[in-house]
């Protein structure tokens, strides 16, 4: 008898063991990374579940906030806390921030109290069972056009009027998905797409003005402005600079990096500041395309964030941990902070405020340093977990 | 070094059927599936047949433990002695599955991978994909591998990168999966092995229905199509190749002319038992007979006798 239990629960132990290992491995990971924005002596951050305002000076918390939303599970609707990996936009006294769940939310940033959020119509798959699809994750951060606040999602572009936010006052099918925070230069809002589309909408109706389709890969970054151009990087390894009027290619043919470009480039005094997946940072003339430094920097790890420009120093983080500031002018290393954390990435663009550095790794339990810029020394730690 | 022998190729790979095919997600998978069952088709195969070896053998194992209880040692040596001759190897059923577990795990991976949902999912792509754009091989076979991603997630009403919320998905892959271990789990006549195998047939396809619940349905998808080439692959050429030759069969094979059609590569066991002489009686035991003995086992014995 015992002989034959045994066997049994050997192998009912070793089902129930693989059942939760694999039920572990089909969670989904971390979806993306931190998001920085600056405000009025403080920094919002987004990371994992949470929005905080941090003082720039010491690192001292002002307020945290947990946006606790209502999900749809396999016994009824739950109560979960919505992951955060858009970078904020501030205006006016207000954080706004998407959520993987597809929620828009507005908060007070004095006090970090909600003010209102926006979920977006969501289709439905089976309208007698009331099932519906899985809302677009917004990875995209939300950007401000006067009175409206505009969001990029899974395939739509929402504007929502910041008054009232009931219910958007446009929407554009993009078709694809939206990963770049959207760019609003005047009246036209520009929106980069996965779909391999860089879009220029107007602000108050968004009607397309134009459209560039010419990139043979997928623009996840979010574009940028100098002077009348527009610049975005294209996983087909270029780098785009187009007319912000008509679309028109201003350069004879796409910067080649051989490599993806994620992000768009800093630009300064008509440099062009970018890294690619490959390690690879360069400075590129705008006017003539000639690259400025005798050779690229190689950083030895995926560089996806736009460089921070401050003071002659570039500031480049990279996905294998290490932050670099380079002379802008020769692309030489001033120094380097390997950062000793298992996994910690640094995928978000620097800040620099009252004279400190503002780097917020991935997968690091310290959230947010603030760093001296002339060496890279830590001056202060921000750890709400404080381990 | 997985990254490098395993990832990386089989997501350079997936990506350039994916290309080929018309930037189908689905068909893509299919085709890699197939090409994985047809690649491990002969360990699969191996594996099956000691499977099925191992658990004909399992009433004169048993016979065997009770014969020598008193002797380990011996009960051992006569045990790897009919194993031996029964052409049966204890670890020829777990062998086999190593190399096909590395690819199912790594396909696994690489299915995840290649879906790319998110901002953090992409950006482990594109190391991925870094082997070959360093290499400046930004196009395989004429496909640009860059241009590909993020690949077409959406078929019939599912976000392949997201879970299923119909459950439809769910059902079918339960379903499935109990149907590939029902036809291809040998008979077993020893009452334990089938206890366990009735276990395995119900507990497995619950198992990857509560996977397949909260996994993207991707990887649902890839499951089904398994379970479903899986059934295809046995009943195209499975129980004639899984089956061990007869002494019959064999015998025939030998003797027959090549115009002559094969004879069918199994026989059935005779409903009545059986019996068989014991191998060597111990000294002071008297030699018991063995009251069933599976045809397949015994006639694989007969062979080799009357070699």
């Amino acid at each position: 008898m015992i002989q034959r239990i045994i066997p049994r629960l050997i192998l009912t132990a070793l089902i129930v063991l693989a059942t939760l290992t694999l039920t572990a491995c089909g969670q989904a990971p971390p979806s993306g990374w931190p998001g920085l924005t600056p405000g009025e002596g403080v920094v919002y951050l987004t990371a994992t579940t949470k929005v905080y305002a941090v003082n720039t000076t010491d690192g001292t918390q002002k307020w945290p906030y947990e946006a606790k939303i209502q999900q749809a599970g396999l016994f009824g609707n739950q109560t979960v806390a919505a992951k955060l990996n858009a970078p904020p936009a501030v205006e006016e006294g207000v954080v706004y921030f998407g959520s993987d769940e597809g929620i828009l939310l507005a908060v007070d940033a004095a006090t970090g109290t909600q003010k209102w959020e926006f979920t977006p119509e969501i289709p439905t798959i089976i309208p007698i069972l009331n099932i519906k699809e899985k809302a677009g994750a917004i990875f995209a951060g939300p950007v401000l056009a006067g009175k409206r606040v505009i969001v990029g999602t899974q395939n739509k572009v929402y504007a929502l009027d910041t008054t009232t936010h009931k219910k958007p006052d446009w929407e554009f099918e993009a078709g694809s998905q939206v990963w770049g925070t959207p760019l609003v230069v005047g009246d036209t809002v520009y929106v980069s797409t996965l779909g391999h589309k860089l879009v220029a909408l107007n602000a108050e109706t968004g009607k397309v003005r134009w459209v560039l389709d010419k990139p043979k890969g997928a623009l996840a970054g979010s574009p940028v402005h100098d002077n009348g151009v527009i610049y975005v990087g294209s996983f087909d390894n270029h780098l785009y600079a187009v007319d912000a009027a008509t679309g028109e290619q201003v350069w004879p043919e796409p910067f080649d990096a051989n490599n993806w470009i994620w992000e768009g480039p800093a630009v300064v005094s008509g440099t062009l500041y970018f890294g690619d997946m490959s390690g690879n940072v360069r400075a590129l003339d705008a006017a003539t395309q000639k690259l400025v430094w005798s050779e690229p920097f190689q950083a030895g790890g995926p560089v996806r964030a736009t460089p921070l420009y401050a003071d002659g120093t570039l500031y480049v983080g990279t996905a294998s941990g290490v932050l670099y500031a380079l002379d802008a002018a020769t692309g030489q290393p001033r120094w380097s902070q390997p950062f000793q954390v298992q996994n910690a990435q640094f995928l978000t663009t620097p800040l620099m405020r009252d004279g400190v550095l503002l780097v917020a790794p991935l997968s690091a339990p310290t959230l947010l340093y603030g760093l001296d810029p002339s060496n890279g020394q830590a001056k202060w730690q921000f750890n709400p977990a404080g381990k | 070094m997985w990254d490098t022998l395993i990832i990386t190729p089989l997501t350079n790979l997936l990506l350039l059927v994916y290309g080929l095919l018309g930037h189908d997600f689905v068909i893509a998978i299919t085709v890699f599936t197939v090409l994985f069952r047809l690649a491990t088709f002969p360990l699969t195969a191996q594996q099956q047949r000691s499977a099925k070896a191992m658990q004909e053998l399992q009433p004169k194992i048993e016979e065997l433990k009770k014969k020598y209880a008193k002797d380990p040692q011996r009960m051992q040596q006569e045990q790897w002695k009919m194993m031996k001759e029964a052409g049966a190897n204890p670890l020829g059923g777990c062998l086999p599955l190593i190399p096909q577990m590395v690819i199912f795990i790594g396909l696994y991976q690489v299915i995840m991978l290649v879906l790319a949902v998110s901002p953090l999912q992409m950006l482990n792509l594109a190391k991925h994909l870094q082997g070959p754009l360093s290499l400046g091989v930004s196009s395989l076979l004429g496909v640009p591998l860059s241009s590909l991603v993020p690949l077409n997630h959406r078929f019939l009403w599912l976000d392949l990168g997201q879970p299923d919320p119909t459950f439809l998905l769910v059902i079918v892959v339960v379903a499935t999966t109990y149907w590939q271990q029902k036809i291809m789990t040998p008979p077993s006549a020893d009452p334990q092995s089938k206890s366990m195998n009735q276990m395995m047939t119900l507990y497995m396809p619950l198992m990857f229905g509560m996977f397949v619940m909260s996994a993207p349905s991707g990887l649902g998808i890839y499951w089904l199509i398994s379970n479903l080439v899986g059934v295809a692959q046995y009943k195209l050429v499975g129980p004639t190749s899984l089956a061990p030759a007869t002494a019959k069969s064999a015998i025939s094979a030998r003797t027959r002319p090549a115009t002559e059609p094969p004879a069918p590569a199994e026989i059935s066991p005779p409903a009545e038992p059986q019996s068989l002489p014991s191998e060597e009686p111990v000294e002071g035991e008297p030699a018991k007979p063995v009251t069933y003995v599976p045809a397949q086992a015994r006639s694989g014995k007969k062979r080799r006798r009357k070699k």
